[in-house]
């Protein structure tokens, strides 16, 4: 599977929530089912489908209450935000990220150095 | 002759790690991570004596390469949901302020004084306030769980490596242990060692205050999904990035002979550092914390975010000019010699936000780069927004006062450059980060015997340094000579292994 990213520019600052977002994968990782709905906040699922029946990355055209509205095998469904990973907008970049090596007192940081 | 030398080495090797891990036993490091859940109520902290505050913040202005970011506004909103943060943790007169960190990355940490400093490129990424409380959250899990007292450990243990590594040396009294001297090797063998051992810690932290943060944000009442699931699927996504970034390079290396060369190089030290990481990978953290939030209540995990607010604050006159500005600034700086560099710095310096030593810095990068490159046009003005920042107490950048010392210097105005860095070092020399570079430049442009002089006040100030502080105060004749021995080991180990080879 091909990756596409997107990184914004620090400029534009577009804070388009969902114009690019993608559902990336199942989660956490061992989940081998997800379920879909009609509609955000229905309380039964309508369909199950498998990891591998799963056409990712699948675009995310909308959300609501903590489900995502996506189009899978030509129709429409909700599945629960929970249920996927999300590949989503970063706005960042490596110009002026280089920390001083062997400096004290600090945790690493949120995920480390990125900028390797 | 040497008898058992290889055990002598891994014995060594064996009594500072065990120092180490000792060490992070006897100080009790905090609270143990694995008793922390999503919704348990939160072990109880340790006891703990606070660092100042502000000494805190100056050594952070001395750290980090392009300074902070005074912004009232966005400070005073990152502030108040910290408070809240406290509050829920039941701690709510625990010290500590949330600052801005002049930093491009996504990027945020926490100190032992409680304060969290955090990068503009999260302010700009995250999509809600939800995802703002659960990094804030996740930091001062590191303050809660007392992450830091493994850095007073770390430092114990290396002075304790030190002394073993200078008794074993005399001990031996050789410079022959298959052909390298025993110290080099013990101290191969601890360094090793320990980095492995804190990277384990440090990833059962990060794991923990994922957790931790977690627990805290669905109790106030934020989203997971929104929050803590956010950050961390948009860390997934800025590694994921740098990963093609970095995949990039690396092709562009094996197109040519010397590259490959450098390629090697560089694969061995990301193989060493996959082993001694603090950070476990992003994907992991995603599987535990989403396994984690099973236990919470379903109508806490798609809770609608809470966005305007936060918009309303990014999107307010100084915090949005200040965020535009940072881009600029950052686009100038990602290649100082490219033909828009210059122009585009000049846009990070509008306003009020010239004074702030990222503008400061990227204007004279970019404007001394435009100006070598043969716009003489451009020289007018050089180290204004230099002065600027250096004339802004609050904002003053320590690296601010080396450019400008170092580029005087450079230009043969050694008085000059004196000066600045007397100024600059007479403002920051209580943060220990200020030393190594202060030191080196009174030796090279003062007198070495000045610099050895500050490098024993160094390590007797600010141990963590010390090793830093030794190697600015290094002379060129001395690392000519470190180099040669360094040579001649490399060759004689060569030779030993050729011949047992043959």
């Amino acid at each position: 599977m091909k990756k596409s990213f997107v990184v914004l520019s620090l400029f534009t600052l577009a804070f388009n929530a969902f114009a690019a977002e993608q559902i990336t994968a199942l989660s956490p990782s061992s989940r081998t089912e997800i379920e879909l709905f009609t509609k955000a906040g229905a309380p039964q699922s309508v369909k199950t489908l498998s990891a591998s029946d799963m056409p990712f990355p699948v675009s995310v055209q909308a959300q609501e209450a903590g489900f995502l509205k996506v189009a899978v095998e030509g129709k429409t469904y909700w599945l629960k935000s929970t249920q996927v990973r999300i590949q989503r907008d970063v706005v960042a970049s490596c110009a002026a990220s280089a920390e001083r090596a062997e400096r004290v007192g600090a945790t690493p940081g949120l995920a480390g150095n990125s900028c390797k | 002759m040497i008898k058992h030398p290889k055990s002598l080495h891994k014995t060594i090797a064996s009594i500072a790690v065990v120092l180490l891990l000792a060490g992070c036993q006897s100080m009790g490091m905090g609270v143990d991570p694995s008793k922390i859940s999503a919704v348990s109520t939160l072990p109880a902290p340790a006891d703990r004596e606070w660092p100042d505050q502000k000494q805190d913040v100056l050594n952070q202005r001395a750290r980090v390469e392009l300074g902070l970011i005074r912004s009232p506004e966005l400070e005073g909103y990152l502030n108040v949901l910290y408070s809240k943060i406290k509050k829920q943790a039941g701690f709510p007169n625990w010290q500590g302020k949330v600052y801005i960190v002049a930093n491009s990355n996504l990027t945020a940490y926490a100190t032992a004084a409680g304060n969290i400093y955090i990068s503009p490129s999260w302010i700009s990424t995250a999509q809600s306030e939800d995802e703002i409380v659960a990094i804030l959250s996740h930091e001062f899990g590191h303050v809660y769980l007392h992450y830091h007292e493994l850095e007073k450990t770390k430092v114990t243990a290396d002075q304790a490596a030190d002394w073993i590594t200078l008794g074993a040396a005399i001990a031996q009294n050789t410079n022959a242990l298959n052909g390298w001297p025993v110290a080099d090797l013990f101290a191969t063998g601890y360094g090793a060692s320990r980095d492995i051992a804190v990277g384990h810690y440090g990833s059962s932290q990060e794991l923990a205050a994922d957790k931790f943060a977690l627990n805290l944000t669905t109790k106030m009442g934020y989203s997971y999904d929104s929050g803590v699931k956010a950050y961390l699927e948009h860390q997934a996504t800025w590694e994921d990035v740098n990963e093609a970034r970095q995949k990039a390079y690396e092709d562009k290396l094996s197109e040519s002979f010397t590259g490959l060369g450098t390629l090697a190089s560089l694969k061995i030290s990301q193989g060493w550092k996959f082993v001694t990481s603090d950070h476990p990978k992003t994907i992991d953290r995603m599987d535990a914390v989403a396994i984690a939030a099973d236990d919470v209540p379903p109508k806490l995990l798609g809770k609608k975010p809470v966005v305007k607010p936060f918009n309303s604050v990014r999107n307010s006159g100084a915090v949005s000019s200040m965020l535009k500005s940072f881009g600029f600034a950052m686009k100038g700086l990602e290649n100082p010699n490219a033909i828009d560099a210059y122009d585009n710095a000049k846009k990070s310096a509008g306003g009020a936000n010239a004074k702030y030593a990222y503008s400061a810095i990227a204007v004279f990068k970019t404007q001394l780069a435009s100006i070598l490159n043969g716009n003489a046009a451009n020289a007018n003005g050089l180290g204004r927004g230099l002065d600027l920042n250096i004339n802004s107490e609050p904002d003053r950048a320590w690296k601010v006062y080396v450019t400008k010392a170092d580029f005087f210097a450079r230009m043969g105005q050694v008085p000059a450059a004196k000066t600045v860095m007397d100024q600059g070092f007479a403002y920051f020399n209580s943060a220990g980060e200020a030393w190594p570079e202060a030191i080196l430049f009174y030796g090279q442009y003062e007198s070495w015997d000045k610099a050895k002089k500050m490098a024993a006040t160094c390590a007797k100030e600010f141990p963590g340094l010390a090793k830093a502080c030794k190697t600015a105060a290094i002379t060129p004749a001395e690392k000519a000579e470190m180099d040669r021995r360094a040579q001649e080991n490399a060759n004689r180990l060569v030779n030993k292994l050729m011949k047992k080879d043959k």
